[in-house]
């Protein structure tokens, strides 16, 4: 006989299902995978659409000051049109024009010429 | 009069060169590459309660203005362009007389590189070195009725002095904290060489407001709590070595800063814990700060 808790676990794995394909991972930044990020980044490349948002982790982002040139850097990428920071999170949610494709090599990079440390970067909802 | 050389050298070696955070310290936090940021202070130095018989109350403003530019992720080129105003009331023979100067004072320009860094998300810690030199743009050859004015009160040195120092920065998103130690070797000019110096700056900062964070990027409060011991050498004539000067000099200086993406608005005042200076050293009374940091 199934218990409250079996119901809740089934309904939590049935959830997380349909939430999966909403965060396609381009990287994994959790060393504990034990795949170098380029072979993930790769696989998972051609799974991104032209013209959607992505959510980067910044690493290393810790004030409102420090936001301002990631901002700049971020919004100078080909095809970027708009840059939205949540400081408490540490995520930079870029938005592309309709049709460009994201260019995570050129996320990286410009956070990395803003100072910081590029993380995880994840599709995210428009 | 070469006994209130103390007090102007702090003045002006206490201006903090970098991007963000402290008020009278360094901080290793970035600039990003291309980028540019202006910095302008306000400070205001009063040493009073002279118990010789010159009476002497130094009264000085320094308004530095700071502009660093970002030439790569690791390496920030920071200048540091005074604008200073000496006074110094003293009694002679002749009287109370005022002595002083203003216009611009010597120049410095600073690399500072990112030795290390270590970033999570909403933390940050790093370490960065950093050489400079001060290059004699003020006017050192100043003088009043009485005379040339003492080398203390000139508005520049004449010298070219190298320094070195290094940062250490860690920041949360709650806190953050700072320390930097550096070194200034002062040579010789006109027959006067100021003392070296070294300093010990450490500086702690708490968001106040807001407590909780939200969406976006919001604006902080941070109280802050500053302490800065300098150490300097005795100073040199050419033509009679070693005088009695130097010392050392502990502040604690309380603040407050508020913080944007955009802009920085902050103010301290340093109180001095502890003056061992040789000689008849003017003592200092305190020194504010009041301060403008903006992203071009």
């Amino acid at each position: 006989m199934k218990t409250r808790y079996d119901y809740l676990k089934t309904g939590a794995i049935i959830c997380s299902l349909i939430a999966a394909p909403n965060f396609i991972q381009l990287v994994d930044a959790q060393p504990s995978t034990g795949l170098k990020s380029k072979d993930k980044g790769q696989e998972a490349d051609g799974k991104i659409e032209a013209g959607v948002s992505v959510g980067i982790t910044v690493k290393g982002l810790a004030c409102p000051f420090c936001v301002h040139g990631l901002g700049k850097k971020l919004k100078k990428i080909k095809g970027v049109q708009a840059v939205d920071i949540e400081l408490k999170t540490g995520v930079a949610r870029v938005t592309f024009d309709k049709g460009v494709k994201p260019d995570e090599k050129a996320l990286r990079e410009a956070i990395k010429k803003a100072g910081f440390t590029a993380g995880e970067i994840k599709a995210s909802e428009s | 009069m070469r006994n209130i050389v103390f007090i102007l050298s702090v003045t002006l070696m206490g201006v903090s060169f970098v991007s963000a955070a402290p008020i009278t310290t360094n901080t290793a936090l970035p600039v990003s590459e291309g980028e540019l940021l202006l910095r302008a202070q306000a400070k205001y130095i009063r040493s009073t309660g002279d118990a010789g018989a010159a009476n002497r109350e130094l009264t000085v403003w320094a308004a530095p203005t700071v502009l660093v530019f970002g030439a790569s992720e690791k390496i920030a080129l920071f200048g540091i362009f005074p604008w200073l105003d000496k006074s110094l009331d003293l009694n002679t023979p002749l009287g109370r007389v005022n002595r002083g100067d203003s216009g611009l004072g010597d120049f410095r320009f600073l690399a500072r590189y990112t030795l290390g860094q270590w970033d999570k998300a909403g933390e940050t810690l790093r370490l960065a070195p950093f050489v400079g030199v001060k290059i004699p743009t003020g006017n050192d050859n100043a003088q009043d009725s009485l005379g040339f004015l003492p080398a203390p009160l000139q508005l520049g040195s004449g010298s070219w002095d190298p320094m070195i120092g290094t940062v250490f920065t860690w920041q949360k998103l709650a806190w953050q904290f700072d320390s930097s130690l550096s070194y200034k070797f002062n040579t010789a000019a006109n027959g006067y060489q100021f003392g070296d110096e070294a300093r010990l700056d450490l500086s702690f900062q708490y968001r106040l407001w807001p407590r909780e964070l939200g969406s976006g990027v919001p604006g902080f409060l941070y109280g802050v709590v500053e302490s800065n011991l300098i150490w300097r050498d005795r100073d040199r004539l050419s033509a009679a070595g070693g005088i009695d000067s130097g010392g050392k000099v502990w502040y604690l200086a309380p603040g407050i800063q508020y913080v944007t993406e955009r802009w920085i608005l902050e103010t301290a005042m340093q109180l001095p814990v502890v003056q061992k200076l040789n000689g008849s050293a003017l003592e200092n009374d305190y020194i504010i700060t009041a301060g403008l940091r903006f992203w071009f």
